[in-house]
């Protein structure tokens, strides 16, 4: 019953042009958290991501008219913004993931476990750390899927959606950026068959 | 279900083992089929417990990150932002016409402009450095005239323009520049230019003898405009005209202005030596 009364994006959106600042107030409050952790996740930095964040508002208060609902949600349409400022960025600034390639050795190597290396040896904090720059490795065209699919937890067809590709494009970067990490947080002391298989499976990505 | 196929779905598998009920990537026959190989491959389960694995450890990084957010001074610094929004006056542009279009306007004017520049220089240097033309009427060779043998020279024939202002004429600012070019002034009497070459010079050394009319041509007759034609005659001619001839030189030719009518008719001829 709360819910139905809660208003749609969109109609926020139309009061917000309207100039109504509590409409403007509420949709920031509903949608900065994303635009700023997928601008983190993407890049690292935390300065970076808020200014993408605010500059991702700044458009949508200048040109929010742009903004076409029948081709998607406005959430999707923010994020393809951020992403679109985040590439940018790191297009300019691109020394903060290389730096910390090479501090991590190119590799994030103890952070993931396998079968034979167990999750529950490793603390939880160095996992998170270890995944984390994991991600931030990647390719960013990896990078993204995996923010969207697996850390936003927006589907297929939401992050096609705001990556402007087809599913199944997503469907494939998502499989050929999930071998990467695995490649990445497996143990160098992973018995060789584990090491076959992954192998094995890039090859059908 | 093999192990190629479970290859190709072990990340739907993966994620839909962890993701909540209404975000199933899997259908449930197949999901229990991939389930059911991983107990039956060795290879098939290992990937399995990695994509898992991975599952998990990007699952704990988004919950550990799902708390963050952007400060909240930049909500405040937004809002502020959004305030401040209706107050910012519109920026007046000096020039009406967006910037592109204005670069139009501005490209076809400095192409008009080259266009009437070139035009101009054109014209200056026809009207600067243009050769003589010469205009032969060939209603007015002469041939029509009885006894003058027609070796005509274009560089001498000369042009009379009768009645047109010389101003506005082309031929005629070229008559009044040309020095071999005479002007008749409605009588066979000839206006000769002052000489300004070496050729003029050249020209004004000439010893011409009065004009003889031929047939029944006379003065008036040249009022409607005519042609002064310079041609070459056999030296025997000069003595049709009752003028004394050297006869060892019977044999060269002697120079001859025919005065041409306009009726294409030769009215009058002077010698020339």
């Amino acid at each position: 019953m709360m819910t139905a009364l809660k208003p749609s994006d969109n109609e926020l959106l139309s009061s917000m042009l309207s100039g109504d600042e509590e409409a403007f107030a509420t949709l920031y409050r509903r949608l900065q958290g994303g635009i700023y952790r997928f601008a983190l996740q993407m890049s690292g930095s935390a300065a970076l991501s808020e200014d993408v964040t605010q500059e991702v508002f700044m458009i949508l208060m200048r040109g929010g008219i742009t903004y076409d609902s029948s081709r998607g949600s406005l959430s999707a349409f923010l994020y393809g913004v951020a992403r679109n400022l985040v590439r940018q960025r790191l297009g300019r600034e691109q020394f903060y993931v290389s730096i910390e390639d090479d501090a991590a050795g190119g590799t994030a190597a103890n952070g993931f476990a396998g079968s034979d290396s167990p999750l529950d040896d490793l603390s939880r904090g160095e996992t998170i750390e270890s995944v984390r720059r994991a991600v931030l490795s990647l390719p960013a065209r990896y990078r993204e899927v995996i923010v969207l699919c697996e850390l936003q937890e927006m589907s297929y067809a939401d992050a096609a959606n705001v990556l402007d590709c087809a599913i199944g494009t997503v469907r494939s970067r998502l499989h050929r950026a999930r071998a990467i990490l695995i490649e990445k947080l497996r143990p160098e002391t992973a018995e060789e068959p584990a090491i076959d298989s992954v192998k094995e499976a890039r090859c059908f990505a | 279900m093999n192990c190629e196929k479970f290859l190709a779905v072990a990340n739907d598998l993966a994620r839909n083992e962890i993701q909540s009920a209404d975000q199933d990537v899997m259908e449930t026959n197949e999901l229990e089929s991939a389930l059911a190989h991983t107990k039956e491959c060795d290879s098939c389960a290992a990937l399995w417990e990695e994509e898992r694995g991975l599952t998990l450890g990007l699952r704990n990084l988004a919950q550990e990150m799902s708390a963050l957010s952007a400060s909240p001074e930049l909500e405040e610094k937004m809002l502020t932002a959004f305030r401040e929004r209706g107050k910012v006056t519109p920026i007046v542009r000096p020039f009406p016409l967006p910037a592109r279009q204005t670069r139009y306007w501005l490209a076809a004017v400095a192409a008009a402009l080259l266009v009437v520049f070139g035009v101009f220089l054109v014209r200056a240097r026809v009207s600067r450095g243009v050769k003589p033309q010469v205009a032969v009427d060939k209603a007015a060779k002469p041939e029509s005239t009885p006894g003058v043998q027609a070796i005509v020279e274009p560089k001498q024939i000369e042009t009379v323009a009768p009645v047109t202002p010389p101003r506005r004429n082309p031929s005629n600012r070229f008559v009044a520049a040309n020095p071999t070019v005479k002007r008749l002034n409605g009588s066979t009497n000839a206006v000769a230019v002052a000489p300004k070459t070496s050729e003029e010079n050249q020209t004004n050394k000439e010893v011409v003898t009065d004009f003889f009319p031929i047939g029944y041509g006379n003065a008036p007759n040249l009022q409607d405009g005519g042609q002064l034609l310079r041609v070459e005659l056999p030296r025997s001619a000069v003595a049709r005209f009752g003028l004394p001839i050297n006869m060892d030189r019977t044999g060269e030719r002697v120079k001859a202005d025919v005065l041409v009518g306009a009726d294409g008719l030769a009215q009058a001829i002077r010698f020339v030596h």
